[in-house]
């Protein structure tokens, strides 16, 4: 079942990433304020959604983990905390470049931005304890882990409580007609790479602990020096 | 591992948070008036005066219009003639003389130069002129406007190199996975190996 739907996710990847690029850069229709910098949105969007997903499964997974101390829920921890990492950094990299487009400017202290930011770092901060944080240190993150998770709501309804430059949470459904089937493809493209990084990183991760618990039973019995 | 039910619970926890405001809000914003540019209007001069600028130069809305060729001019909006309420009381005069001066804004910052039906009004507050007259004067010049709807137009730098920036940092994760796996799989074939040489050794030993 699960290889059955890794492999559908490969599938689906192979599929999607030409046909989006062809929907996105020549079917889609040109916005009439950003003309062609609004393609961006069909790549920035989705990722930031893969950076909430990764987020909240790394604070339930961790949340988990405290209460159960099972390995395999710190895996999947470390590995969705890792790809909170990546997804991050790859929505403040579009994004500013979004916002050079359609503001004059790559950034701006404005809530919607600082919240991602903050939400960045405070998952950074996470990969480094787990990295350099020597034993227990996995406890410490997990509890920065849940720490991260409750921003999430905070940048989300940050366009709704305060005045921002950034585009409202609304705009995904007052996209045009023409736009809509791009953007929810891309999104669908996201999500399946979302899926096979997330199942590859937490088998290395797996491994990794395996490994680590081996060699700590050959040390004990004297296998190993 | 239950990869799929956290992904599964993380959607729908996602989706609920995502969908539940949004339903919530829509009722309630039917009732709203239409929204006004942001601070676009300063109070006539019966009311102290607003310090902000008029559209501000980091707000996109008025920059990002390269050309409102889609946009009809407000020709047919009312004249300016109701003078606004005696004493700063916000009555329906106040309120009518509000309406046509946001009116007369809009049109402004789309045609780029004082709409010629606004005349009256802007010629009743001095400091309301003298503040629109700046931003004409620095903002909205014909070449600017050309010029940075060009740049709007004819842009495709920034979405190449969005796309290129999403690709190098996908790409450069998927090799540091790559490299961390080796380096596993060495440490595995390192321990095994270990593991057979002191296996042997008990078996000579015996």
């Amino acid at each position: 079942m699960k290889r059955g739907l890794f492999f559908a996710a490969v599938g689906v990847c192979a599929v999607l990433f030409p046909y989006t690029i062809y929907l996105i850069f020549f079917k889609a229709p040109l916005d009439r304020k950003l003309f062609f910098n609004q393609k961006i949105f069909y790549y920035h969007v989705p990722n930031a959604a893969m950076l909430f997903v990764s987020v909240i499964m790394c604070g339930i997974a961790s949340f988990m983990f405290l209460r159960k101390r099972e390995g395999r829920w710190d895996d999947l921890a470390e590995a969705s905390g890792e790809l909170a990492v990546l997804f991050g950094l790859i929505v403040l990299v579009t994004g500013s470049i979004w916002g050079k487009a359609a503001w004059g400017k790559w950034w701006q202290w404005d809530a919607r931005l600082t919240t991602s930011l903050l939400l960045w770092m405070v998952m950074v901060g996470y990969v480094l304890v787990r990295k350099y944080g020597g034993p227990g240190s996995e406890r410490l993150a997990a509890g920065l882990a849940i720490f991260g998770m409750a921003d999430v709501p905070l940048i989300y309804f940050s366009v709704k409580i305060w005045r921002t430059l950034h585009p409202k949470t609304s705009v995904v459904k007052s996209l045009e007609p023409g736009m809509r089937g791009p953007f929810w493809l891309s999104f669908l493209l996201f999500l399946a790479m979302f899926y096979i990084l997330i199942t590859l990183r937490t088998r290395a991760a797996a491994a990794t602990r395996e490994l680590r618990e081996l060699h700590e039973s050959g040390l004990d019995a004297g296998v190993f020096e | 591992m239950r990869i799929s039910r956290v992904f599964a619970l993380t959607f729908a926890v996602l989706t609920m948070v995502a969908t539940a405001p949004a339903l919530a809000a829509e009722p309630a914003a039917k009732d709203k008036p239409a929204a006004t540019p942001p601070a676009a209007t300063t109070p006539p001069a019966a009311e102290p005066a607003a310090k902000d600028e008029p559209a501000a130069k980091d707000e996109p809305a008025a920059k990002d219009r390269p050309a409102a060729k889609d946009k009809p001019a407000a020709k047919d909006k009312p004249a300016a003639t109701t003078p606004p309420a005696a004493g700063g009381k916000r009555g329906k005069a106040y309120h009518t003389e509000m309406r046509v001066r946001i009116a007369c804004e809009h049109t402004l910052l789309m045609i780029g130069k004082w709409p010629e039906d606004c005349e009256d009004e802007f010629h009743k507050d001095a400091k309301w002129r003298a503040q629109w007259k700046s931003v004409i004067k620095k903002d909205l010049k014909p070449e600017v406007r050309e010029a940075e709807a060009k740049s709007i137009t004819t842009n495709h730098k920034h979405v190449i190199m969005m796309y290129a920036g999403l690709w190098v940092i996908m790409v450069a994760f998927l090799l540091l996975m790559y490299l961390r796996q080796s380096k596993l799989t060495a440490e595995i074939d390192r321990l095994r190996a270990d593991l057979r040489r002191a296996v042997d050794e008990d078996v000579d030993d015996d």
